[in-house]
């Protein structure tokens, strides 16, 4: 960090909580960030650039960060790691079984990157309103949750649409997140 | 003399060499700010790259390439320039000193410069250059056709 960031951070009045959504394409991110922020969510268009989010939560100031996941932009994800306290990953639980093995590989990848070493992991396995999803247990075993030793992760089920278990979510990786930086309050 | 003396001494030294640096470098920095160099560097930067921004709620990914080179131009001018002018500057030790003594750093050229890494704020400041540039040659029109008209 140089001087101007450095100085930001240590001029925040309010308890900053920095979060980082990533996932595949059409996972739904970008509906659970408007969601989340009280939003109309019926006309959302795919993500090719980022959007960001400030809101209010349980007195921190969260600054959501929401990157588009198509492949060929994937490679810009890393421009976002930087001071990333939470790591908000999104699985579409109704997809191709193809794009699992995708998802895995892509969610084991930023596990081992050095700047999100630090950050709290919350898996939303999204979708959960559509027949065909699949359940938290099944996504996390098809991820390979359990090899995770790096870093603090949670796998909740949830639906964008509906918005069944967003803030069961978004509870957990804050309080993960504010026990671990905020420790001494 | 009594060793505790000495102690107190020494530390009321150190607590003052400390201040002493802190301030030169906080004049430093506010003569930066008002040097006409470091804006026209600021300014050029903007204008340069104002035209890729727009006021859609959906962020370009090339925005954070902008912001962040942004970022890292006036940090190295920051830093090239204090140790041009203060010999035993090292921006590690600054940056320690600073983590150490937030209390110290009420000034509005610490609000300036922290505000320079907000990336919304970042985001404003451009689409107001390109407003500003879109907005000066409509001006300048108007005023030639008045010119125009009176004669
Ligand atoms: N049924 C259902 N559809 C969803 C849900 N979340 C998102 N979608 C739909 O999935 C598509 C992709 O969503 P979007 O937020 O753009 O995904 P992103 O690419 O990850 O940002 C859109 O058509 C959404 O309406 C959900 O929980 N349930
Ligand atoms: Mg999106």
């Amino acid at each position: 960090m140089g001087l101007l960031t450095v100085l930001k951070k240590l001029k925040q009045k309010e308890k900053e909580i920095r979060l980082l959504i990533l996932g595949l394409d059409n996972a739904g991110k970008t509906t659970i960030l408007k969601r989340i922020n009280g939003e109309d969510i019926s006309s959302i268009s795919p993500t090719l650039g980022f959007n960001i989010k400030t809101l209010a939560y349980n007195g921190y100031k969260l600054n959501i960060w929401d990157v588009g996941g198509q492949k060929s932009i994937r490679s810009y994800w890393r421009n976002y790691f930087e001071q990333t306290d939470g790591l908000v990953w999104v699985v579409d639980s109704a997809d191709r079984p193809d794009r699992f093995a995708d998802c895995k590989l892509e969610l084991h990848g930023l596990l081992t990157e050095e700047r999100l070493s630090g950050a709290s992991l919350l898996i939303f396995a999204n979708k959960q309103d559509l027949p065909g999803a699949l359940s938290s247990e099944e996504i996390a075993e098809l991820l390979d949750l359990k090899t995770i030793q790096t870093h603090h992760w949670q796998i909740v089920g949830c639906s964008a649409v509906t918005g069944e278990n967003l803030l069961k979510g978004m509870d957990w990786v804050v309080t993960d997140i504010s026990k671990r930086i905020y420790m001494l309050d | 003399m009594e060793p505790q003396v000495d102690e107190d001494i020494d530390k009321g030294s150190k607590a003052s060499a400390d201040d002493i640096k802190f301030d030169a470098v906080v004049g430093e920095l506010e003569d930066m700010l008002m040097d006409p160099y470091f804006n026209e560097l600021h300014d050029s930067y903007l204008s340069k790259h104002c035209k890729e921004f727009t006021d859609d709620e959906e962020n370009k990914l090339v925005y954070t390439e902008i912001f962040q080179e942004y970022v890292k131009l006036v940090e190295r001018f920051i830093e090239k320039r204090l140790r041009a002018r203060l010999e035993w500057f090292s921006m590690a030790a600054f940056l320690q000193m600073i983590k150490g003594r937030k209390e110290s750093l009420e000034g509005d050229v610490f609000d300036v410069l922290g505000s320079l890494a907000d990336f919304d704020a970042f985001k404003d400041l451009m689409l107001s250059y390109k407003q500003e540039q879109e907005g000066t040659s409509i001006d300048l029109s108007g005023l030639l056709s008045v010119h125009g008209a009176g004669q």
